[in-house]
């Protein structure tokens, strides 16, 4: 069997733990502790180590999914985790005040560590009146073509789509 | 101490000087201890008593919370349970990170310190130190 790597970075709130729990066949490894920076987000946990779950394909293909922290005083691990993946799905809160920020902040830190880079959008039916379009603008402005999507995290499909996203980009590159 | 103010996740400040006067009376009880730092769980710095200008506590803070954090994890998968402290040895010292089971705030301790310092002296202080901080703690809903 085949046994990969993918990781999922983004910021705090975006939906990397539940995506992950949402996806794995395994009870998900989690290193949670109680959040204290309330005026960065509400939830009670928040990951400061890694998250861990498996996901079986089919037979031949094993995956890892790897969540990150997401504040950025917990940088230092993202090349750690980051290493030797075959790609890094960024998660994006649609909700907050400047998501573009985070846009560009991840995708600075992440396109050190993997050029397979795919971003996932959550959270957008909390602020339905900011198009999805913002992202595919910025990204055209700035010549990038990482593959977008509009997710909920707590939906296995929708977490299934970046992954398989991720490996066909990764074999049309090789074909 | 009003019941508001124990319901925010961050500890008061009343608290944080009073812990930063716990961990000034383990810096002087033991000698070799080079900087002591006190943090959440969530990595943030809440106090520092320091000889060693160059260790940046805020970056401490967010480094030892995930090591707790792995480790704890990785012990849990072992069945392994109550995991206090862990004592890393380096060519040129020595660095323990603490678990502080306080009710309301959890925190963990940061202690760097010489590579000849006494290890059983450090743990027996450190435990009581850890202790006191908890009751601290235990008191804020008092």
């Amino acid at each position: 069997m085949q046994r990969y790597k993918i990781v999922f970075g983004g910021a705090m709130g975006a939906g990397k733990s539940q995506a992950i729990a949402s996806l794995s066949d395994i009870r998900v490894l989690a290193t949670e502790a109680l959040n204290t920076d309330e005026q960065a987000h509400s939830k009670l946990l928040t990951t400061v180590g890694i998250d861990y779950g498996e996901i079986t394909l089919d037979a031949e293909t094993c995956i890892g999914l790897y969540g990150t922290p997401g504040q950025d005083r917990f940088s230092f691990i993202w090349p750690i985790i980051g290493e030797g993946a075959l790609g890094i799905i960024i998660l994006l809160d649609h909700s907050v005040a400047n998501p573009l920020a985070d846009l560009e902040m991840y995708l600075n830190d992440f396109s050190k560590t993997s050029t397979n880079l795919i971003i996932g959008v959550t959270h957008v039916d909390l602020k339905p009146e900011r198009p999805m379009s913002i992202y595919r603008d910025w990204l055209m402005s700035r010549r990038l073509l990482y593959p977008l999507f509009n997710i909920d995290a707590r939906v296995r499909d929708d977490v299934l789509l970046l992954v398989e996203t991720m490996i066909a980009k990764l074999e049309a590159e090789d074909s | 101490m009003s019941a508001q103010a124990v319901t925010k996740r961050a500890p008061p400040e009343a608290f944080i000087q009073q812990a930063k006067v716990s961990i000034q009376q383990l810096m002087a009880n033991v000698p070799g201890i080079q900087n002591v730092i006190l943090a959440s769980t969530d990595g943030f710095e809440l106090c520092a008593v320091q000889r060693d200008s160059q260790v940046q506590g805020s970056k401490l803070a967010a480094v030892s919370s995930s090591i707790l954090a792995l480790v704890q994890a990785f012990l849990g998968e072992i069945h392994f349970t109550g995991c206090q402290s862990m004592t890393l040895e380096a060519e040129n010292g020595k660095a323990i990170i603490a678990a502080v089971n306080a009710v309301n705030h959890p925190m963990l301790l940061v202690i760097t310190t010489s590579k000849s310092i006494l290890l059983g002296h450090l743990l027996h202080s450190l435990k009581a130190c850890t202790q006191e901080l908890a009751l601290a703690d235990q008191r804020l809903i008092e």
